[in-house]
């Protein structure tokens, strides 16, 4: 592990002092709980896990659970509506791409989707805070509204880093399901229901999206994650005090705690997620039964 | 081209175009230090002449740094595809060549992996591991490889299943010398597919490692370049010739990669569709 944690609990300073003073530094490595075995040490944590006791940030001075419960909801506050509108207009633009995928303009559209794709996010961000908050003053320059903040200026500091995420999501879910509509659409049901003469809106609603349905729910659950993964970083290019700034501050300061109770509640929600849309398409999917 | 017989797609072409510059830029760095503009003392010179790019925040011109870092990114990219994929083909073929427990064993494993979010899970990893070069190869090959691992697994017991695996059986060939006389050969299609699809993910991997601070320090690629811009204010200075370079050259790149490999994976599937048709 790099970087004795107790530099960073006394700083620098009082830790040269303590070091050259081995009574001191013993009883103080004993107050943290760094000179029990490792096994030991592993084991009080997991221990304190299950009481949703992730412990104390060195960093914050103050309890993880606490500083969690502040910025999961500023993580969820971005995830979940880009999420909601990428699979949206995802789903509606790679509908769109798939059928009839060979024409020019709609493998253009396709090629320019792959694209966005391979932008890094956290890249974008920094265009995108280039471009709306240096050059045209639209938007604050990041960070999160101050408390009590007025509804005009929350949406001011979300609209960027969500526009962010739903654009880079959005390009995600086309390629997806533009690669599903094309697998259905050589399906002999779908030539039936071409020959009876339906629609074309009630045509790709009933027969392309609905058998699509069970793959886009995992694709949900598989996009939260992307959307978190995502999202961490893009926080860290607006600071936005989410779990990914959390994390990254976690990085700088050797936090370790807090960087593993960050870690273990991301992961906790994208599994719960996966968990869901699993639960889900069971329930909804009577093939996923058999 | 013909000779490996196929002949590229128009992406494919545009993929190995990208992928060219890439390698053009990783060989021009190798040219004695100053043939792309010289340090100059003032910081945030706008592109000029004598600086193509511009300089950084502490005066350095940054087409040099971008050549420099061109390096890195490429090795990482190239490295982390490397054991990524030896992961994923190994705990492939094993799980789908031998069935039973030792799939279900390795299949439980490859689905936590493919559940847990990989990017906060290297970031705890490179934080625990510390900034080193191979470092961020190691994190990145050892968490990229799951979804290689469950086509790879596919695949084999695709195979597995097939009468000539049989016959060997029946022979009396051994498992090991038919897994790797036998099955090996007949993924190596898809391998190499997820092998070019690996190497654009550890572009991004590493440029996402790099801009949290979690690169190797000695060696600045692109992602650290955006994590200097952030973290030292040229962003806040408007200084974008600093930051949109490396960003364009990490899209680009991984962006070559990726079409290429999604080329290689959708021939490779048409032309095994027959295949699965008779086994």
């Amino acid at each position: 592990m790099p970087g004795d944690p107790m530099i960073f609990i006394f700083g620098e300073e009082v830790y040269g002092a303590a070091i050259r003073n081995p009574e001191l530094f013993e009883a103080l490595t004993a107050k943290y709980g760094l000179n029990l075995p490792l096994v030991d040490q592993f084991w009080i944590y997991l221990m304190s896990l299950f009481r949703a006791d992730f412990g104390y940030s060195f960093s914050y001075g103050r309890q993880i659970s606490e500083i969690i419960a502040e910025r999961l909801p500023l993580t969820l506050i971005m995830t979940v509506p880009s999420t909601v509108l990428s699979l949206v207009a995802g789903t509606a633009i790679g509908l769109t791409l798939g059928w009839e995928s060979d024409r020019l303009p709609k493998r253009l559209v396709s090629a320019a989707c792959v694209a966005v794709h391979s932008f890094p996010t956290y890249w974008l961000a920094m265009l995108m805070l280039l471009f709306f908050s240096l050059w045209l003053g639209w938007a604050p320059i990041g960070g999160a509204p101050p408390a009590g903040a007025s509804f005009v200026a929350i949406v001011q500091h979300l609209s960027l880093p969500l526009l962010v995420l739903a654009i880079f999501n959005t390009a995600y879910v086309s390629i997806i399901v533009r690669g599903l509509t094309i697998e259905i659409s050589e399906e002999p049901f779908v030539i039936a229901a071409l020959s009876k003469g339906l629609g074309k809106l009630n045509f790709s609603l009933r027969h392309l999206l609905k058998p699509s349905l069970p793959p886009l729910l995992s694709l949900f659950a598989i996009e939260m994650g992307f959307a978190f993964s995502g999202a961490l970083l893009v926080e860290i290019a607006f600071s936005w005090p989410g779990m990914g700034y959390t994390m990254w501050q976690a990085v700088i300061e050797r936090d370790y705690p807090l960087l593993q109770a960050s870690f273990t509640m991301v992961a906790l929600v994208v599994v719960s997620a996966n968990a869901l849309a699993d639960a889900l398409s069971y329930a909804l999917d009577p093939r996923s039964r058999s | 081209m013909k000779r490996f017989g196929y002949s590229p797609t128009g992406v494919e072409w545009a993929g190995i175009a990208l992928i060219l510059a890439v390698f053009a830029m990783a060989l021009l760095s190798f040219l004695p230090g100053g043939c792309f503009g010289m340090p100059s003392s003032i910081p945030y010179l706008p592109p000029s002449p004598s600086n193509f790019l511009g300089t950084n925040d502490i005066g350095d011109d940054v087409l040099a740094i971008l050549l420099q870092g061109s390096r890195v990114s490429l090795s990482i990219g190239l490295l982390g595809a490397t054991v990524s994929t030896l992961f994923g083909t190994v705990i492939g073929v094993f799980a789908g060549f031998m069935g039973g427990t030792v799939d279900e064993a390795l299949g439980s494993i490859t689905d936590f992996f493919l559940v847990v979010p990989a990017l906060p899970l290297m970031i705890l990893l490179a934080a625990y591991l510390g900034p080193s070069f191979m470092n961020v190869v190691m994190v990145i090959g050892l968490l990229w490889w799951p979804t290689t691992a469950r086509m790879v697994r596919a695949r084999a017991r695709q195979i597995r299943g097939s009468p000539f695996i049989e016959g060997l059986m029946g022979v009396g060939a051994r498992k090991p010398y038919i897994m790797f006389r036998h099955v090996l050969p007949n993924v190596w299609g898809i391998v190499l597919a997820r092998f070019v699809l690996a190497v654009s993910s550890s572009i991004l991997l590493e440029a996402g490692l790099s801009f949290i601070g979690l690169g190797d320090p000695q060696n600045p690629s692109w992602g650290m370049m955006l994590h200097f811009a952030m973290t030292r204010g040229a962003l806040l200075h408007g200084a974008w010739w600093t930051f949109v370079p490396p960003g364009i050259c990490i899209s680009f790149s991984s962006l070559g990669f990726i079409l290429i490999g999604m080329g290689m994976e959708s021939r490779y599937r048409s032309s095994t569709k027959s295949i699965g048709d008779v086994s």
